[in-house]
This record gives structure tokens, C-alpha cells and sequence, in this order.
């Protein structure tokens, strides 16, 4: 087995354990992405010196007896929408080319300090609003199980980093489900924590009261290992709470007896594949083997979440991103007057899917509009959040499948955004609550669009939890886990080691 | 013109800088005259992925500003984003208080005419940078120059009810509640340094209709003179047209002190719309009871509680009560004269002559009071012994500030000393009697004022270091016995 | 609905030439036909959620500078920068805050 094959809990152990140093780990790595990245396009940039500094670093303190912390050694690449002092952070925008950020995220230094070494900067959705990270500015990244198909969005360079192998775990973020949604079309484990729970300090905002910065791992313990190392409270951040960080690592296996699950009735009602479906009732089966109690439920006000969502996310966005303005940083298109400026770096730094959400999101809040649409849209927001509330009275999480279908193919464009916008349908709700929800592999699917030759593509089961659940959260994952692990293992295994993407992609420089 | 027959409304809005070390938002800091854009961070200069932290001090002021003002303080207010583009807000967005400010309701007395001018809110916000105009003005000028130092500065703002009627009262009200906010340490609020900004809103109608004028709002004014006079400019251009039968356009004026005039300043058609949002980034300002009860503790005076401790405690008159509570220093000054056992009143005259006067002559503001209160209560000590006299004293005290030596020190280097030694003084009353047979004549013959020119003689011939009194009694007894 | 497509791209300083305004006001429209089912519920006596419950209050940081980046630094991501300032095309009389 390589080395780029193990989990980040194997390494840390094996690193601390002195059976493997942190830099062989990062030369196996930096092999498989030098041999797979450039027909996968995972990442914006390779941090190769920076990786071999951090590396060695490890190895120093692990040499002088110091504790290296808990992921020491642990190959991580970062969604390019997180500040790292002295390196780029494009958002996958034009707006940014060029950008080197002055400081770091909180989230990356407290992984640092457990060791971690950062490899990159993952390929996203421009300004991470999309699902199938093609809005990027400067290339389209493949899924590594169909390189026709995308790897879901907008962390879609992170996912598809950890799922072909090229980084062992990864930080996404996700403001509508743009950390489970790629997890589920890569066959990997992404998880959305509690909003709150990790600092956002650093992140480049989108929609500040729904992002949250989260772990992909290729397993539950990896994603339960990266959170505790990025958790805890900011006061840089101050939506940051004062909660304890809990060894969620070492608290996986749990009797799943007398646990009682709801299936919200409303998210099974939307247009879900039949072998999402199938693949999703076949999970469900597995944990009521295990004892777990699982009943259909109902929260009315979920049917009207994507469209809150869709008022909410872009009003926020559209102020948000104000800042990019052509006067401090980043792109900056000069005209003889300040009006020229602005207009002329906004329309040329956006492309059309950022313009779009800025436009809704300004239309929103616009004189004579803003009831009508923002506060109507922040009312619904109250109803959801009761609905949660009340069904977690019964209920220790809610179950849905985390996407509707398995991949889409690339380059499908539909003439509504709307329709689009509907792949966020069974995401968009926990963020609305800010309630953790964790995407984990629960089987495979055919595509509706696949044909008679195609293959069956991973899909993902969605956890939805009490707020700071995510112990709860996690340890149903594990068992979710647990039940297709061996299907999971093999093939996914297999598509590891046949990975042979023979197309370069197309790069913008 | 016929001005008369019209009536103006005022209101004001006014923005006055906390005296905080750091920002708002973030730990830069806020001192000003420091070289351009280096008390600037990531979040201040609103780098992508920054966030902000308020400022426990900023709060803490902006209470004391609003008691001080008799606001009701809103235990949970919140933050909201104003968005608009300016080169100089870098964000692209003004974090402030739209929803619920920290406080509501206040008032400022004013005395001519007594009137109670309504406060409608006080909330919390931060500066903008600075744009400076490269070229003549505004309307020339090919480029703009930006320091972020000042972006950030937290900002309280006032928003009184249009309850003012002439640019005298808008005078008076700004001049009271500059005094409130002085003593109470919010702010140095300095009109030409920017740390008080002041926008006028006016409207004029005609007298005794009830239609409300449509208000105009008047920027750009840096002392209260210009307010005043902006004031007076704008009510007579107003009445004007309104005398012509126009209308009067709703707009923005900025000031132009060289031309005394206003002039619109916004003339496109696309109206303001600032698109309040709740600050995502915030939660909202929750004040524990306790949190306030402390701040109303360490509330320092104010002029109204000190002018009747003054007048009620000290015996001075209202008016001298007044003027030393002009300022929160020369009300300080005088207190520690008192307590180092200066008579008040005694004291409070000094101050208010000779001392103000002095610093009138020299334009001294009272942030810096040229002389020690150990140095104007010693001097007053050897004016009460005898040491000096009145005259003397005059001429010691602008020694004192101009060398910054003690008054005894002065007094002994001079030889000032007052003479009160009879043999000294006797001789010198000879040769005035014998230069002055008519007056002492007069004085023989009972004229008690002639004695006045004779003593003047004395203290003329010792240049002032005569005991007048003991001259008079020796005089008296000299040419009556 | 009618959306004056000027206005709100003037709000947001994009300037977008006809074509794209129209495609646009294409796609907002079929956007908002989803959104206003939002207008349907019933939302009498609920009060509106913008933020996470907790921290219930915000927290506050000591009064106390520290220092933040150098102005080098910072300037070095002007697109334009002189003496020590940032700068940018003054602004045409007829515009303003
Ligand atoms: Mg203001
Ligand atoms: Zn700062």
C-alpha cells in the first residue's frame, strides 16, 4: 500500500509513531498529484515548498521529543477561498488574480499547529457559489470516477483532491451544502459543522450567517479528526461559540439502539433519482438491522427553504462582496472616473453566476423590496428553525439523501438557474438552522443520463443533527460507514489505483 | 425679501468621534496625525475573509454619552450594514445602528429662549478613510489620494428632532452638547480636527401654514460659524424661492466657505438607497444591567450637577458658575484651586480675568491652561499676606505663565516684595506731602478723595510695591495730627 | 414583475451592456417566479431570524492597539498606490455619495 492510500488517522499514528516521517508522506503525495492533477485539476496551486518546510517542520518537533499534535504529518489541501499569508487566494475568481493574502485563517493555523500540512489551493465555484465548480475562472475540475462528469460544488477542487488520492483530507466550506454536495458525487465523507463551531476568520465570506468552514476526509474518524483540530471558539470570529471541543475521533462506536431518526417527508418529496433512492433506503434498512428507530416525518417549512435560501445567500452576498472594488486590492480596470472603476473591474472581475446572485441579492434589498423579499425570507428562516427544533424533541437526527441524483455531467447548462439551484435542495436547510449535517457515502447509483454502458456513480446519505450534535451526527455516519464499507473500500479503491486521466484540462492563467 | 414671513425647522445630525485607542472593530490604532495608512489591518482595510470585534470602550462611551444626553439606554441593540461605494469605505459598507440604536430619546436645554431640543437616537458606528482631492476641489480633481488611519475610528452619532428654529438655536445646542460630551470624556469634539462633524437638515415654510417644508440637507461644515452662517444662507435662498413661487428640491448642499454659499452636491437621478441589512457578522449588543449601572457610577460630572454645586456650595454667582463650566479643564483648574484652599470666589475672579484674558490674547484653548493651580494658589497666598499687592500680582501672574518660575521666585528675584516698612515708607510720604501742598491742603479741609491721589503718588514713587492701605493710614495720620 | 434591471445594477456598480441585461432579466425572473411562493406563507406574528441564536450576545474586545500590517505590505496590493496612499480616479462632478 502507498502511502498516499492511508487515512489521516493511520498517518498521525504512524508519523508519531516514528514508523514513517511526515516528509515521506508529503513525497508520496506530492507524486500521485504530479502524476494525477494535471487531468484532474483539483487544485489552483501546489504549495510544494511551503508543504516540504511544514513537513520537516513536523518531523523537527517529533525528533526533539515535542508533540507534533494530532494530525501530524497529515496532508491537507485548502479550499482557495481561505486566506494563507504569503499565497494566493483567487476564490476562483479574475477578481482576486494576482491577490496574495497578508494573513492566515484561524481554521489553518489551528491545524497547523496539529501537525497538518497544507499541499494547496483547491479549484471552487467562483466565490463558492455553485455546485459543480465550473463557474470557476480558471478551469473545470473532473470527478474522478467519470472525468465527463463534475465533482459537485463549489469545494468541488478539495473533494475530488481527497477522493482520487492526490490529499489525504481537506477543508471546504459550505453556505447551502457546498461541502456534502461534492462529498457526495466524489464518495467521500464531507461534513457542514454547527454554525459557530469552527472560526470563519480568514474565509472569504459569502453568505456570513450560513458559512461554515468544514472536513472532507475519505472516512468518518478523518473527518472527526480534522474538526477537532479546527474547532473552538475565535474571538477574531464573532459569531464563534464557547463550546468544548470533544474527542469526536475516539467516540465513533455507539449502539445505535433506542437511536430514533426522521425522514423529512419534504426532502423525499423532491425530484429524488430512483437510485438515490434506492441506494438511500438501503442505508436506512442497515441502521434499523442496527436498532435504530426510523420514521417518517414532517417539517412543512423545509418546502420553502430553497427559496429563502436563494433571497437570503445572495442579499448577504451582494453585500459581501461590495469590497471588491478595484481600489485596495485584486483586479482593478481604471477609467477616467471613479464610476468607470467600479463598474468596469465588477463587471469584467465577476462572471455570471456571482453577477447573478448580486443582482437577485441587491434586488432583495432594494428600497420598496426588502420586506417583500429579505424579511419575508428571514421570517420563513424562524419557521424552519422551529421545525427543527420541534421534530429534534423526537428525534436524535434527521435522514435524508444528501443529493438528489448522482453527478451531472459537465457542461450541462439548463436555460433556468433555477434548476440548478435545485441540487441544493436537500442541503440549504441545515445551514438556514445552523445545525451540523454530514454527507457520508451510503452507496452507488446509476445516472439517469448514463445509458446502458454507464457506470454507477457513489451517492451520499445526509445526517442532520441538534446543534453541537455532532458526536450523534458522526457516530451515525460511522455506522452508515460501516454498513458499505467493504463496496465502498473495494471500489473505490480500485478507482484510486486505475485513475488515468489521459486528457490535460483546460487552465486559464 | 420679505424673510419674515417664513419659518425654518433645523435639525441636526452629528458624528462625533469616541476617545478610544483603538478602532471600532479592530485593535488599530486610532491616533490621529500619524503617516498615511499605517494604523490600517486586514480588517479595517476590508480584506476578503476579515471580521469584526466591537469595541468594549466604544460602547462604554457611547453610554456615557447617552446618559449624559437623558437617552434611554436599549439593553439589546444590534448592528446593521449601510451599503453604498465610496473609495473610502472599504468595505463597500458602513457598519452602524439602523434597526434599534443603543439609545433613544435624549434632550439638550437650550436658554435662549429656554427650549428643550429633542434627541431621537444616538448609535454606534465607525469612521470612514480619508479622500484627499488632488486638484482644486472636488469638481477638478484628477485623482484622490486615501489613508485609511482614521477608517474605522469608532463614531457615535446624534440625531436631534427638527426642534430647532434659528441658527442660533442650532448654535446653542451644538455648543451644549459639545459641553456635555467634553465632560463626560466621550470626545474631544473638535469641530477643525474633525473628531465633531455636523449636517444640517432645513426646511422653510411659510409662516402659520402647516405644510411642511421639504427638508435640505447641508454638509461640509467645519466651525459653528458655519453653521450659522450656512443656516442663514440656506433659510434666505429657500425663502427666496419660495417667495418666487419654486419649489424647493429635495437634495444634499455642500457648504462653500469661501464663497459663503451652499451649492448642490447631488444632482443624478438614481436616489440614495443604502440597502440596511442586519450585520451578519455581529450578533447583537447585549448590555447587562450591570454593564450600565457601572458606567452610570463612573460617570463623570456634568456642567449642570458642577454649576449648581458652584453656586449652591461655593456662593459663586451663576454667571461665574457658568463660565467655569466652559470647559470640563478650566472647571478642573478652578476645583483644584479651591482644594488647595483658594478662596472660590477669589479664585474664580483670576480665573476669569486675568487668566482668560491672558489666554484670549494668546488664543490658548483650554486643553492646555498656561499655569500650575500650585502657582496661582501660592500667588494668591502672597496677595492675601500682604507679600504683593493687587497691582503687583497683575504683573506676577503673566511672569509666572511666561517663565514658568514659582511667584515666589519672581517676587524675591525682582524684589517685589511689598514695602510695608514704616521708616521706608515714611520717607517717600514726606516728599509726596511736600510735592503736593494743593491735595494735602484738600485733605485738611476734609476731602476724603484727595487722600486717593496721594496714595496713587505713593504707589506711583514704589512702582507699585506700597501697602495701600498701611499709605493711607499713614497719610491720614501724617497730614491730620 | 417588472424589475428596472438599471437601477439594481447601478446599486451594485455592475455595468452590464443590453444583451446582458436582457439575459438578466431573464434570469432573475424565472428566479424570483420560484421565490415568490414565499409570498404565500403565513408569516403573521414571526419575527425574522438573521443570525445564529448563539452567542446570545457579542462578545467585546479590550480598548488596547495593536499593531496591524505594515503599510508596505498593504500597498503592495494597490492596484495603485503613491506616497503612501492609495489612489483612484477622482469622481465626476455630477456623481457623489
Ligand atoms: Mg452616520
Ligand atoms: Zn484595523
Amino acid at each position: 500500500m502507498e502511502l498516499w492510500e492511508l487515512g489521516a488517522w493511520d498517518i498521525a499514528h504512524k508519523v508519531r509513531a516514528k514508523e514513517v516521517s511526515a516528509q515521506e508522506v508529503l513525497e508520496s503525495h506530492l507524486a500521485r498529484i504530479s502524476e494525477i492533477e494535471p487531468g484532474l485539476c483539483a487544485f489552483l496551486e501546489v504549495l510544494e515548498a511551503e508543504a516540504r518546510i511544514a513537513a520537516s517542520r513536523v518531523d523537527a518537533k517529533i525528533a526533539g521529543g515535542e508533540d507534533p499534535g494530532i494530525l501530524a504529518g497529515v496532508p491537507c489541501a485548502i479550499k482557495d477561498n481561505m486566506n494563507i499569508k504569503g499565497t494566493a487566494c483567487t476564490c476562483g475568481s479574475k477578481m482576486l488574480d494576482g491577490y496574495i493574502s497578508p494573513y492566515t485563517a484561524t481554521a489553518i493555523k489551528r491545524m497547523s499547529r496539529e501537525g497538518a500540512v497544507v499541499t494547496g489551493k483547491t479549484n471552487l465555484d467562483e466565490f463558492a457559489m455553485g455546485s459543480s465548480t465550473e463557474s470557476s475562472a480558471y478551469m473545470v475540475t473532473r470527478n474522478p470516477w467519470d472525468p465527463d462528469r463534475v465533482p459537485g460544488g463549489s469545494s468541488g477542487g478539495s473533494a475530488a483532491a481527497v477522493a482520487a488520492g492526490l490529499s489525504t483530507v481537506a477543508l471546504g466550506s459550505d453556505t447551502g451544502g457546498s461541502i456534502r454536495q461534492p462529498a457526495s458525487f466524489t464518495g467521500i465523507v464531507g461534513l457542514k459543522p454547527t454554525y459557530g463551531r469552527v472560526s470563519r476568520y480568514g474565509l472569504v465570506a459569502f453568505a456570513s450567517s450560513l458559512d461554515q468552514i468544514g472536513p472532507f476526509g475519505r472516512d468518518v474518524r478523518d473527518v472527526a479528526l480534522l474538526l477537532e483540530a479546527i474547532s473552538g471558539l475565535d474571538t477574531a470570529d464573532s459569531t464563534s461559540v464557547e463550546r468544548p471541543v470533544v474527542p469526536w475521533s475516539k467516540r465513533l462506536e455507539r449502539p445505535l439502539k433506542g437511536l430514533r431518526a426522521g425522514v423529512p417527508k419534504e426532502l423525499l418529496g423532491l425530484s429524488v433519482d430512483d437510485g438515490v433512492r434506492d441506494a438511500f433506503y438501503r442505508a436506512l434498512s442497515h441502521l434499523a438491522d442496527m436498532g435504530a428507530v426510523i420514521e417518517e416525518t414532517s417539517l412543512p417549512a423545509l418546502r420553502y427553504a430553497l427559496d429563502a435560501y436563494y433571497v437570503i445567500a445572495p442579499a448577504e452576498a451582494s453585500s459581501n462582496l461590495s469590497r471588491f472594488d478595484g481600489v485596495r486590492y485584486g483586479l482593478s480596470t481604471r477609467g477616467k472616473a471613479l464610476d468607470d472603476m467600479y463598474h468596469a473591474t465588477r463587471a469584467q472581475g465577476f462572471g455570471p453566476e456571482v453577477r447573478r446572485r448580486i443582482m437577485l441579492g441587491t434586488f432583495a434589498l432594494s428600497a420598496g423590496y426588502y420586506d417583500a423579499y429579505y424579511l419575508r425570507a428571514a421570517k420563513t428562516r424562524t419557521l424552519i428553525r422551529r421545525d427543527f427544533d420541534e421534530a429534534f424533541k423526537v428525534y436524535d437526527v434527521l435522514l435524508s439523501p444528501a443529493t438528489p441524483t448522482v453527478a451531472f455531467r459537465a457542461g450541462e447548462e439548463s436555460g433556468d438557474p433555477m434548476t440548478k439551484y435545485l441540487a441544493d435542495a436537500m442541503t440549504v436547510s441545515a445551514n438556514l438552522a445552523g445545525i451540523p449535517a454530514l454527507s457520508v457515502p451510503c452507496g452507488f447509483a446509476r445516472p439517469s443520463d448514463a445509458g446502458l454502458t454507464g457506470r454507477d456513480l457513489p451517492c451520499g446519505l445526509q445526517i442532520m443533527g441538534k446543534p453541537f450534535d455532532e458526536e450523534t451526527v458522526l457516530a451515525i455516519g460511522y455506522a452508515v460507514e460501516a454498513s458499505v464499507r467493504e463496496e465502498m473500500e473495494e471500489k473505490s479503491g480500485r478507482m484510486r489505483r486505475n485513475l488515468l486521466l489521459s486528457k490535460e484540462c483546460e487552465r486559464v492563467d | 425679501m420679505t424673510e419674515r414671513a417664513y419659518d425654518m425647522t433645523i435639525g441636526l445630525e452629528v458624528h462625533v468621534e469616541l476617545l478610544t485607542g483603538s478602532k471600532m472593530f479592530c485593535r488599530c490604532s486610532t491616533r490621529f496625525g500619524d503617516p498615511p495608512n499605517t494604523n490600517v489591518c486586514p480588517v479595517c482595510t476590508g480584506l476578503p475573509g476579515a471580521l469584526p470585534v466591537p469595541n468594549h470602550e466604544a460602547v462604554k462611551l457611547g453610554l456615557r454619552a447617552a446618559l449624559g444626553l437623558g437617552a434611554r439606554i436599549n439593553l439589546r441593540s444590534g448592528f446593521d450594514r449601510k451599503n453604498y461605494f465610496y473609495p473610502d469605505l472599504p468595505k463597500g459598507y458602513q457598519i452602524t445602528q439602523y434597526r434599534t440604536p443603543l439609545a433613544e430619546d435624549g434632550f439638550i436645554e437650550i436658554s435662549e429662549p429656554p427650549k428643550r431640543i429633542r434627541i431621537q437616537r444616538i448609535h454606534l458606528e465607525e469612521d470612514t478613510g480619508k479622500s484627499i482631492h488632488a486638484g482644486d476641489d472636488i469638481t477638478t480633481a484628477e485623482y484622490t489620494l486615501l489613508d485609511f488611519n482614521r477608517c474605522g475610528v469608532p463614531l457615535i452619532e446624534i440625531v436631534s428632532e427638527p426642534d430647532m428654529s434659528s441658527p442660533e438655536e442650532a448654535r446653542q445646542y451644538l455648543e451644549r452638547l459639545q459641553r456635555v460630551l467634553r465632560f463626560a470624556g466621550v470626545s474631544d469634539v473638535k469641530m477643525e480636527e474633525g473628531s465633531m462633524r455636523v449636517d444640517c437638515n432645513i426646511s422653510v415654510k411659510p409662516r402659520g401654514t402647516a405644510v411642511s417644508g421639504k427638508p435640505v440637507e447641508i454638509k461640509n461644515l467645519s466651525s459653528f460659524r458655519a453653521v450659522v452662517r450656512a443656516l442663514s444662507y440656506e433659510f434666505q435662498r429657500q425663502a427666496r424661492l419660495l417667495e418666487e413661487g419654486k419649489t424647493v428640491v429635495r437634495e444634499t448642499r455642500h457648504w462653500d466657505e469661501a464663497k459663503e454659499s451652499t451649492y448642490p452636491l447631488r444632482t443624478k437621478g438614481s436616489s440614495q438607497d443604502y440597502r440596511y441589512l442586519p450585520e451578519p457578522d455581529l450578533p447583537d449588543l447585549v448590555l447587562e444591567e450591570s454593564f450600565v449601572e457601572e458606567v452610570k457610577r463612573d460617570m463623570p460630572r456634568l456642567p449642570a450637577e458642577i454649576v449648581a454645586y458652584y453656586t449652591e456650595k461655593l456662593g459663586l454667582p451663576e454667571y461665574d458658575a457658568e463660565v467655569l463650566t466652559l470647559d470640563p479643564n478650566l472647571s478642573r483648574f478652578f476645583d483644584d484651586c479651591v482644594e488647595r484652599g483658594a478662596d472660590p470666589k477669589t479664585a474664580a475672579n483670576w480665573i476669569m480675568g486675568d487668566i482668560m484674558g491672558y489666554m484670549n490674547r494668546q488664543g490658548l484653548t483650554y486643553e492646555k491652561i498656561p499655569l500650575s493651580t500650585e502657582n496661582l494658589v501660592e500667588m494668591l497666598g502672597l496677595l492675601k499676606s500682604g507679600v504683593i499687592s493687587g497691582k503687583i500680582a497683575k504683573d506676577v501672574l503673566v511672569k509666572v505663565i511666561e517663565t514658568g518660575k514659582t511667584p515666589s521666585e519672581i517676587v524675591k528675584e525682582e524684589g517685589l516684595t511689598q514695602v510695608s516698612d514704616e521708616g521706608e515708607l515714611l520717607s517717600i510720604i514726606q516728599e509726596v506731602i511736600s510735592a503736593n501742598p494743593g491735595p494735602v491742603q484738600d485733605v485738611k479741609n476734609g476731602k476724603e478723595k484727595a487722600i486717593g491721589f496721594l496714595v496713587g503718588q505713593v504707589m506711583k514713587a514704589t512702582r507699585g510695591r506700597a501697602n495701600p492701605a498701611k499709605v493711607n493710614i499713614m497719610l491720614k495720620e501724617k497730614i491730620l495730627s | 414583475m417588472k424589475i428596472d434591471m438599471k437601477h439594481i445594477a447601478d446599486l451594485a456598480k455592475l455595468r452590464l451592456s443590453p444583451g446582458e441585461l436582457e439575459s438578466m432579466e431573464r434570469d432573475l425572473e424565472m428566479v424570483l417566479a420560484h421565490i415568490e411562493r414565499l409570498a404565500g406563507i403565513d408569516l403573521e406574528g414571526v419575527e425574522p431570524t438573521f443570525g445564529s441564536r448563539e452567542p446570545a450576545g457579542v462578545r467585546l474586545q479590550q480598548d488596547d492597539p495593536k499593531p496591524g500590517l505594515s503599510r508596505a505590505c498593504l500597498l503592495e496590493l494597490a492596484p495603485s498606490a503613491r506616497d503612501g496612499h492609495y489612489v483612484v480616479p477622482a469622481r465626476e462632478s455630477e456623481g457623489g455619495r
